[in-house]
């Protein structure tokens, strides 16, 4: 009886008893499977863009471990507005109008009288009276509060459609900055009556087994205790389609999911199991078409891949011997060659940059408008010249030693280029980057770093050269990018800047930007101040632009059509920002029913 | 099976023992070790019988291949080893040539073994009623409880172990307490031999009588035939009914105890003998310096030639072979082989001194363990 | 008899807490001497949605205090020992304001449950093949086969996933490609049918574990029953003409199998790191997949938990183990030496 061999069995499989017991009871706080089941070719299902759900009894979108990409932000959670990346403008949502004063400094925001909560209570100017001044400018902690902080002073409800926001400075771009989609996702409006009276650091706003309160087209139905599966049935009372704002959407069911790697995802979406994925590289995509011929992406052809709203930039600090000169920096700029930086590292899926904007309709016509001006004639940005280089350098003082380096002062001519560990596109640019400094003369070397360290150097001034795209900022407007340029940013390198981390000193230039800053949205004096700082910044070139970023999402046509494209460009491909909403009231059934 | 019985004739040796009952009988055994250099020799076509309820000695130095002699019988010979020929006979069969199955159904049944090495011969982690039951279990098939357990203390209390050595781990035990169990397992199923290697010769000097004693008792008690592999000469005197001498995997010398001792044919028995200081103070046998050839390359003529005081030029050319001289005695030398040729023929000059005197005579007034000079 | 003296037991106690605080202690100091500051990128991270925020000093400072991070270290050092003591780490730096301690416990049975049912065949099956392979009595069929089943050891666990993944989960769609139970039909609880689709769904990345993992445990224990092989009690054992089977499992395994149960025990906490990249790709709710999370995401609130809590269960273990040695091998006994 008392044998060791029967001990170690009992202790083995009480082990393996214990475990299975744990497993089964510690994960059933969580909401059920849905009850009824919907076909496929009414379900749309969708790729989880950030990964893997953490805490995915989490449905407050205020608290920084919120995630919105799941569905949440593009079913249920509905923005103000949302701008309309083909033509500039912004369009009504939530939201009818807003509108600015004069001196751009009081907004008034008039709200769709139709919209309503999905528990039938309607949305209202409280709501957004008790979100703003409540919840963002009061809570240090909310996501929300660093942007209202900066610029709210009040927030006052006129009736009950109507808010007005009194503003510390002139903000222009107030609407299109925080409440109309510009990028990913913007401020959102919380239902009073549920938040009230409630800890919004704490509040998870879930209760099991019920959806949360929000006003979209959809609601929660279930989610999996391992945050891989987020499934939402239609609600057929959603005030838009009630009111004849906007058609109800087609499917009767989303599910968004995430499959792991790429290869899994790629492989579910072969299967059809998948109605689109995010960002896949060119091979996959090619594969994925070999195997499931229904899939589309934004072009039939090369580039196949749809604009990015952050164009890559080689980036200079320019406190540095010798980058800190202007000539230097264009002698860099001859030795790019970003023909071959778009076939080498991007195998010919996107297109190469001449400013550092991505080149969306409205942006395209700022473009023509340098280009009208004689800028690139001025300042020929995209000639790749490795004799201009040369000649530049020699001429202030570099010789080339027998190592076929230059140097001066015995100073060898080197550059680290740094990039963020996790972006093998960046890192795929600066190798191509290495090899032609190289092959000027220039030692240069690519250095990958951890994200976060690679953030914070690049904000206390601890870097060199790296490839990255932190002029971001303006897809409809000039002012946001150019803006990253001011120089009101500028603080000492060792101390943490929250713009121009280049710290690139140009008066002029910075006087220019702040005057746009305040002129309205649309304004004709802009353009002409525009081409002033452009002249100044092409002189200059403190942010060298190289390509414009591409993302490749591939949608599958066998259940669902009318998918965004080249030829039915209503709006980005974009299936994990806020904008989705546009996306999902316009996509159809493949078969009628 | 049958054609090689134990009906040959037998050698007469002495008329008390030519009566008895052969129990295990060795014929021109012989197993080798491969080596990358070669094959090494260890035990050169021996032969000798074991009559029933009789112990036999079987001495000489460590190397000598005794172990290897024991393993043979028992068809355990590890690998690299091998049995390359000859015959095991026990009662009619012959172990060499039985299946493994059928070898495996006689083991301990008819043969049981008491290893060398005390302090590793029990599996450390089972208990010694586990061990010494399933010896008898997997013969008998299974028993009832209580009747094993019966069994068991039984055997500890006849081997003079404590009762509570039954439920104990080997690690609890003393080297002599662990022998004894051997001893004890050994007797289990009472077989008719029981090999006994080198049983005390890892024990201290006051435990190796007590281990002793329990093997004589046993012994006596039980009438079962041993073959008693020892390096030491006053343990045998004690013990055995007959010793064999064992000389580079050849048997040079075969007498009934007192005759080994007070009349030694062989020189290299001689020397044995003539090495033993005193019964109290037992060491390993090493008779004269000078090496022993190398057991790959017997050379021709006499294993011992190169270690003879009183090898000559015929034992280089001539191997002796093993002769009767008087009753029971038998020995492989020219000096009584070819007695004549032996003088006629030149002097060798070995690195070994000559003989010294012999002790046996005091070693028996010592020690009579047999009770047959009593004194 | 096999008695535990106090002394032994209280000795190896203290051990355990020796090694257990010089574990905290580590997590501690790493993050505060790795260069970046996490508060920091995690409030840049929230609010860079295109916009570039005026007042992060203050924010920064706002979570600073928030998560204990702005008093000097040997305040933080207590607090983060008391919080380890009480298994509560606060809340986690990127899923604020859920609690790491709650991540954690969601997860670990996931990974319990899966490591155990892997390590156990792993376990069994290695040291069976091992055994079988050191054992002079194999068939010699059997024998020359047996090496085909390790050929896996040398392929990473991650990449031998994938291929499984490929093979069994896409090709022959016998398996789920991910999760740990069909989440889309059924709930948690100790239904046959939520047990044996958590078993479906463990399989293929168990066997990404087991295939790759047991040469390891066949080749020590190869040597292991070689080594065992020449010992006086297999001599005897064999001599008492034991069947063939007893001889081995009693005598030859029992025996060699015994260092293994140690190098089990030292290796718990390299198992729990090995099953990060496999969790990850087979997407499975435990907490390798949590500390892939947390590692790539810069939480180091989580990071700490887990390793903490890995630290602590490796340690445990080999407690647990060092307590439960003298079932196992009779000849330890905790007596003093
Ligand atoms: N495993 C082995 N490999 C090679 N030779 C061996 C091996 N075991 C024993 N021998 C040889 O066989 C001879 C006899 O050994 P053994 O029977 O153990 O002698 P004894 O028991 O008389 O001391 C030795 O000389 C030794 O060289
Ligand atoms: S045969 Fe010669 S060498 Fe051999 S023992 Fe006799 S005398 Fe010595
Ligand atoms: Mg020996």
């Amino acid at each position: 009886m008392n044998s060791p061999k029967k001990r170690l069995h009992a202790l083995g499989s009480a082990i393996v008893g214990f475990s299975l017991l744990l497993a089964a009871t510690a994960n059933v706080a969580q909401a059920a499977p849905p009850q009824q089941s919907v076909p496929r070719e009414q379900t749309l299902i969708l790729d989880i863009d950030g990964g893997k759900v953490i805490t995915p009894d989490l449905w407050n979108p205020l608290v920084p471990g919120s995630r919105r990409d799941h569905g949440f932000h593009q079913s249920m959670i509905e923005p103000l507005f949302i701008l309309n990346y083909m033509t500039g403008k912004i369009n009504p949502w939530l939201g009818e109008s807003f509108t600015p004063n004069a001196k751009q400094d009081v907004w008034t925001l008039k709200l769709n009288k139709n919209a309503k909560w999905n528990d039938g209570k309607p949305v209202t100017a409280d709501d957004v009276v008790f979100t703003i001044g409540e919840l963002c400018l009061k809570v240090k902690e909310l996501n929300c509060h660093g942007a209202m902080n900066e610029w709210v002073k009040g927030v006052k409800k006129i009736d009950a459609q109507t808010v007005e926001f009194t503003l510390k400075n002139p903000n222009p771009r107030f609407q299109l900055d925080y409440f109309s989609v510009k990028i990913w996702g913007g401020i959102n409006i919380m239902p009073k009556h549920i938040w009230e009276g409630k800890d919004p650091l704490t509040f998870k706003n879930y209760e099991k087994g019920k959806s949360p309160v929000f006003s979209g087209p959809y609601k929660l139905v279930s989610f999996n205790p391992d945050g891989t599966e987020f499934i939402y049935d239609r609600d057929d009372n959603w005030w838009a389609a009630k009111s004849g704002f906007k058609p109800l959407p087609a499917p009767k069911r989303l599910i968004w999911t995430w499959a792991g790697p790429p290869e899994n995802r790629v492989a579910l979406m072969a299967d059809k199991k998948l109605d689109s994925l995010m960002d896949i590289t060119k091979g996959a995509f090619d594969t994925l078409k070999a195997k499931n011929p229904n899939v589309i992406a934004w072009y039939k052809d090369l580039p196949y891949a749809v604009l990015d709203p952050c164009s890559r930039t080689f980036e200079l600090n320019t406190t540095l011997e010798p980058w800190n000169d202007p000539e230097i920096r264009w002698a860099l700029n001859y030795a790019i060659d970003r023909d071959q930086i778009v076939q080498i590292a991007y195998e010919g899926t996107t297109s190469k940059s001449r400013i550092p904007y991505p080149m969306y309709p409205p942006i395209q016509r700022l473009d023509k408008l340098l280009e009208s001006k004689g800028m690139f004639e001025k300042y020929p940005i995209w000639e790749h010249n490795p004799k201009k280089t040369m000649e530049i350098l020699e001429k202030k003082g570099w010789k080339k030693g027998s190592d076929g380096y230059y140097a001066k002062g015995g100073k060898q001519l080197s550059m680290v280029i740094t990039t963020h560990e996790a972006f093998i596109e960046k890192q795929r640019i600066a190798d191509v980057l290495v090899e032609q400094f190289q092959a000027v003369g220039i030692n240069a070397s690519h250095k990958k770093e951890a994200g976060q360290l690679w953030g914070d150097n690049f904000a206390f001034g601890k870097f060199e050269a790296r490839m990255g795209w932190q002029m971001c900022g303006s897809v409809s407007e000039p002012w946001a990018t150019l803006n990253t340029l001011n120089a009101k940013w500028i603080v000492p390198v060792g101390e943490r800047a929250n713009g121009n981390q280049w710290r690139w000193k140009n008066e002029q230039f910075s006087k220019i930007v702040d005057q746009i800053g305040v002129l309205p949205l649309g304004d004709k004096r802009i353009d002409d101040l525009f081409v002033q700082a452009m002249d100044i910044y092409f002189k200059e070139l403190p942010v060298i632009p190289i390509t414009q970023a591409k993302k490749l999402i591939p949608f599958d046509t066998t259940y669902w059509t009318n998918w965004p494209s080249d030829d039915n460009k209503y709006a980005p491909s974009w299936t994990w920002w806020q904008s989705f909403y546009d996306i999902l009231v316009a996509i159809k059934p493949a078969k009628k029913s | 099976m049958g054609e090689h019985s134990n009906d040959r004739k037998q050698p007469s040796r002495d008329g008390s023992l030519d009566s008895r009952r052969v129990v295990l009988d060795v014929q021109d055994l012989r197993v080798h070790y491969a080596t990358p250099r070669g094959d090494v020799i260890a035990v050169n076509g021996i032969n000798f019988q074991v009559y029933e309820g009789e112990t036999v000695g079987l001495v000489g130095e460590s190397g000598c291949g005794k172990t290897t002699t024991a393993m043979a019988i028992l068809r355990l010979v590890q690998p690299p080893g091998r049995i390359i020929g000859g015959r095991v006979m026990v009662e009619d069969t012959d172990l060499v040539s039985l299946s493994e199955k059928q070898l495996r159904q006689l083991r301990w049944v008819k043969l049981a073994l008491i290893p060398q090495g005390a302090m590793n011969s029990l599996n450390p982690v089972m208990r010694i009623k586990d061990q010494i039951g399933d010896a008898i279990t997997t013969h008998e098939g299974r028993l009832p409880a209580d009747a094993l357990k019966q069994r068991i203390l039984d055997l500890l209390n006849q081997v003079g172990l404590p009762a509570r050595v039954y439920g104990m781990y080997p690690h609890e035990l003393s080297g002599g307490m662990k022998q004894r169990v051997c001893v004890a397992m050994a007797i289990a199923l009472n077989p008719p031999l029981i090999i006994a290697d080198e049983p005390t010769s890892a024990l201290d000097v006051v435990v190796q009588r007590v281990v002793a004693q329990t093997l004589l008792d046993v012994k006596q008690r039980l009438g079962v035939s041993m073959i008693l592999i020892g390096h030491d000469m006053g343990l045998q005197a004690q013990l055995v009914d007959r010793i064999i001498v064992m000389y580079a995997g050849n048997i040079v010398e075969i007498a009934p105890v007192r005759e080994a001792f007070k009349n030694p044919l062989h020189p290299y028995t001689q020397l044995l003998i003539a090495s033993i200081p005193s019964i109290k103070e037992r060491k390993p046998l090493k008779v004269t310096e000078g090496l022993t050839h190398d057991l790959r390359n017997p050379p021709p003529g006499c294993v011992f030639q190169f270690r003879c005081p009183h090898a000559r030029e015929i034992c280089r050319a001539l191997k002796p072979q093993l002769r009767e001289y008087g009753s029971g005695h038998l020995t492989a030398c020219h000096i009584y082989e070819n007695a004549g040729e032996y003088e006629r023929s030149a002097p060798i000059v070995t690195t070994a001194t000559p003989s010294a005197a012999l002790y046996a005579a005091d070693l028996f007034k010592e020690v009579d363990p047999h009770g047959r000079a009593a004194s | 008899m096999s008695g535990m003296t106090r002394g032994y037991v209280v000795r190896r106690f203290l051990m355990w807490v020796l090694t257990v605080w010089l574990g905290a202690t580590l997590i501690f100091a790493i993050p505060r001497l790795a260069p970046g500051d996490p508060i920091a990128a995690m409030v840049l991270r929230m609010s860079a949605q295109g916009q570039i925020i005026e007042n992060s000093a203050e924010l920064i400072q706002a979570w600073r205090e928030r998560f204990g991070l702005d008093g000097p270290w040997y305040v933080q050092y207590v607090n983060w020992l008391r919080n380890c003591m009480t298994l509560d780490f606060g809340y986690s730096l990127t899923q604020f304001p859920a609690r790491v301690w709650e991540m954690i416990w969601r997860a670990l049975p996931w990974t319990i449950a899966l490591l155990t049912f892997a390590v156990i065949i792993t376990f069994i099956l290695g040291n069976l093949i091992g055994a079988l392979l050191g054992w002079r009595k194999t068939p010699p069929l059997l024998r020359s086969l047996l090496p085909l089943t390790l050929t896996f050891s040398s392929i990473p666990p991650f990449i031998f996933g994938l291929l499984l993944l490929f093979i069994f989960a896409y090709t022959l769609d016998l398996f789920p490609n991910q999760g740990a139970y069909d989440s889309r039909n059924l709930q948690p609880g100790l239904t046959v049918e939520f047990l044996a689709s958590a078993l479906h769904h463990a399989i293929l990345p168990a066997m990404a574990i087991v295939l790759t993992s047991m040469g390891g445990w066949a080749l020590g224990m190869r040597g292991m029953m070689i080594t065992t092989d020449g010992e006086d009690y297999m001599i005897l054992a064999q001599a008492k003409g034991l069947r063939t089977p007893r001889l081995f499992l009693r005598y030859a395994v029992r025996n060699a199998l015994l260092p293994q149960l140690t190098a089990l025990a030292l290796s718990l906490g390299l198992i729990v790191g090995g099953s990060v990249l496999i969790e990850t790709y087979f997407v499975y709710p435990g907490v390798g997949y949590l500390l892939y999370y947390s590692i790539t995401n810069g939480d180091y609130t989580l990071m700490q938990g887990i390793v903490f809590i890995l630290i602590l269960t490796t340690a445990t273990a080999v407690l647990i183990i060092d307590l439960l040695y003298p079932l196992i091998d009779p000849r330890i006994t905790f007596q003093k030496r």
